[in-house]
Formats: structure tokens, sequence, C-alpha cells
């Protein structure tokens, strides 16, 4: 079955009908045409897919873009500003943290949600925060870095 | 569309249990969708593939947490984050808490439900042992009305549950005795993986530091979490020393599975490792407890 469905991603309203079984990630990638958010390995382990519903941080191929109807999403395209990196964009950057980016937006979608819920974490928790964030480039050090640099801006 | 995307179905987003049900009975070759976390990847791989999805999800009610007559009450939809911060979990069931706190991943914890494990019944699911240690009621609903089942008899094995297919899983029930330590211990090659085997322990003293109740669930090492009653009997009135030898001499009377994470007799060795483990550090908290 086919339905109506309407998300407000990044502050824009889409709407689109489109077949029940289609997933979120797929709305926003073929039907939002927002790039950013990336299909890793498209079975939920390794959040290259993450996006904010609401303020908490979901992997998107794992949800139906039926079940986000009426929410508000926040992909990676939301953090820049008029061409202006965010302050975690930046950080990533002047850490290096990132080698062929395919993961950065996912990782950087997860620390936006750990930013968001101004807990104080160590960086062991961090480290634990990330396990749902796989970077096949192994430049976890880097992208701790950035993180615990961002983070304690917040 | 890409590959991995479900079969073509109906998508339901019932407003209430009953309405549940009546989808349930009335829709051809359905299944419930909790927070998907699992059924998700079950469906884009085409394991699954249902005419009609109904998504529990939607349902207010379903998600509570609340006390009642000296229980417990948690809903089928409240997810892991919801189960790990909960403050009167917390109070009351640190052990659910502290299972609930490695569930996979943020991400997942914050989608996936109580009552999806418990459906689902994967075998290393961090909350299988703990249910079944604390001796939990599964409660569920369907056409004939609503049924309190034990976790003894609602887990028969891996992915089976006694769950017919016209019911719902509405709630999980536990009591629990606050002045008890705890302690749930899971192996895992990595972080975030499966669990190899994973452990759930409570321990309660009486004034002199004799062990007075002891509750024992393993989870991984059969298709089912197990309660283990004869360690529980053996370890009554007894100190922390007795630990060692109480697990060491323990025949699990399961045929452990046997898998790519481990063969059979690893599992039967780790099990007993970490339930060492876990009864010293539940017998150390409720120490810590009593002073």
């Amino acid at each position: 079955m086919k339905r109506e469905v309407r998300l407000k991603i990044n502050g824009i309203e889409y709407a689109a009908t489109v077949p029940d079984r289609m997933l979120l990630v797929q709305f926003i990638r073929d039907v939002a045409g927002l790039k950013g958010t990336h299909i890793g390995c498209d079975t939920g382990h390794c959040g290259a897919c993450t996006v904010l519903l609401g303020d908490v941080a979901v992997k998107s191929c794992l949800m139906l873009a039926v079940q986000a109807n009426g929410e508000e999403i926040t992909t990676v395209e939301g953090l820049s500003h008029e061409g202006k990196l965010s302050k975690l964009q930046e950080s990533f950057r002047n850490n290096f943290a990132l080698q062929c980016g395919y993961c950065t937006p996912g990782f950087l979608m997860l620390i936006q949600s750990l930013a968001l819920r101004h807990i104080k974490l160590s960086e062991n928790e961090l480290k634990e925060a990330l396990g749902g964030n796989i970077c096949r480039c192994n430049n976890y050090p880097l992208i701790v870095r950035a993180a615990m640099e961002f983070l304690e801006t917040q | 569309m890409p590959s991995y995307t479900p079969v073509d179905f109906d998508y339901h987003s019932p407003t209430s249990i009953e309405e549940t049900i009546e989808l349930l009975s009335s829709k051809e070759e359905p299944v419930i969708l909790a927070g998907g976390q699992s059924l998700m990847t079950l469906l884009k791989l085409r394991i699954l593939r249902p005419k009609n999805v109904i998504d529990i999800g939607k349902i207010p009610s379903l998600r509570n947490v609340v006390e009642e007559e000296g229980e417990l009450r948690i809903g089928a939809t409240a997810t892991h984050v919801t189960i790990a911060s909960s403050p009167l979990i917390g109070s009351k069931c640190g052990l659910l808490s502290s299972s609930a706190k490695t569930v996979a991943d943020v991400q997942v914890r914050n989608r996936g439900t109580i009552g999806g494990s418990v459906s689902l019944a994967d075998p290393s699911a961090n909350y299988l042992p703990v249910l079944a240690a604390l001796d939990a009621t599964i409660v569920v609903q369907g056409p004939r009305g609503t049924r309190k089942i034990s976790s003894k008899d609602f887990f028969i094995d891996a992915y089976t549950t006694e769950l017919a297919k016209d019911e719902v899983v509405k709630e999980v029930r536990i009591k629990y005795n606050k002045n008890m330590g705890y302690s749930f211990k899971k192996v895992v090659r990595r972080e975030q993986e499966y669990a190899v085997v994973n452990v759930a322990a409570v321990v309660s003293l009486d004034e002199d530091g004799r062990i007075r109740e002891a509750k024992v669930g393993v989870g991984g090492l059969s298709g089912k979490p197990i309660k283990i009653r004869e360690l529980e009997e053996t370890l009554v009135g007894k100190t922390a020393e007795a630990i060692e030898s109480a697990v060491s001499s323990l025949d699990f009377k399961v045929r452990p599975i046997s898998d790519v994470r481990a063969t059979g007799d690893f599992r039967v060795y780790l099990a007993r490792i970490y339930l060492k483990r876990a009864l010293k550090e539940a017998y150390a908290n409720a120490r810590g407890a009593m002073v």
C-alpha cells in the first residue's frame, strides 16, 4: 500500500506518497534528495545512516518512513548553516577525524545527539557511546579526539 | 528501490491494544512491529515476508513503567534507554537497568523495546537471563483475553515462545526485593556484538552475612534462558567462599548451543567463570547494602 508521508527534515517540510515498506533512509536520500545520510551495511550495524529523530539518534535504515510520519528529522545537512560548518564539523576537520568520510555523517549525528543531552562524558563513556558507529578506515582515535574537543566546549 | 527493502506490505498503526488484537485476527499474515531494531533487519533480509505490519509503537499506554501491587510493570514498548534510565526501575530493580544499559548500541537502545526483545527470544538477548532469574511474568493479550505466563513457560527455545499468533506481549512484570545485591555480566567478542553467554545473579543476605536467597539466570547457553535452582538452593546459608566450588561442580543439564560465536564446551566454560564473577559481585553488593 502507498500513503502520504510528511516529514520535516532540517526545518523543511517534505511530503510524498510512498510505499509503506519504504525505509526512512530511502525517503531522506531518494525523496528529499539529501544524500549526506549514507547507507553502509543496511542491516543496522554500521551507523552510517544515523539521523536525529527529534533530538534522539536513530538508525534510519531500521525505521520505516511512515513510522516517522509528522516527525522532525535532522540530517548531516542540517548541521551547517549558510555554508558555514558547525563547531562539531570544524572539530572533525581540525583533528583530521575522517579519511574516506563515508561513516562521518553517522558519527556527526551521533555526537550531535550526545551534545543535545548535556551530559558530561568521560573518554571511555564516549567510546562506549560511539560503539554503534563503524569506521572502516579505523580512524577512531582521531574521531574520539575531535568529539571530546567538541563536547568539552558544550 | 535498492536491494535491501522489505517485501510489499500494508502498514497499520493502531492506537489501542484492542485495535491491535482486532488487526492481528483480521489481517492476513501479520507481524507486530515494536521498536523494529531486530524486525526491520528480518524484513529487509526477507527472512520474514508479512502481508501486514502492525506498529504498536503509537500506543501510549504500552510505554508505561509503573509500580503496582508491589511489582514493577513495564509496558511492552518501553525502550531500552527508558529502562536503563528510569529512576523507578533503577531503585527497585537495578539488575534490569544494568542489563538494559548494555543492549546493542545507543541508537538501538533509543528505539528497541523490552516487548520486542522478549517476543523475539533471541538466546543472546540481555533481558532473558534477568527475567529467568527473577521469575518474571510476561503478560500477553489476545482475542481469548489476557494470559500471565511465567518466564519459565514463556521461553520455549531459540526464537520460540508461548505467544500465540493472534496475541501480543503487553507487559513484563517483575517482583523484586530491593535489599538485594545484583550483577549482570555479558560475554562478548567485541562491544555491541551479540552475547556469547550472559548471566544474571541476585543475592540477599541475613544479619550474619549468610546468603538468605540467591537467584541465578543464564542466557545464551541453550536456546532458552535457564534459572539454576540447584545452585540457588546450594548457596542458601553459605557465604561468598561457597560460590567457587558450588559453581565448579554445577551440572547445567542443557545441551549448549554450538555456533560461529562459540562451541558448546566453551559456552559452558564461560558460563562457569561469569557465574562465579557475577555471584561474587552480587554478594559484595549485598554486603555493601547491609552496611
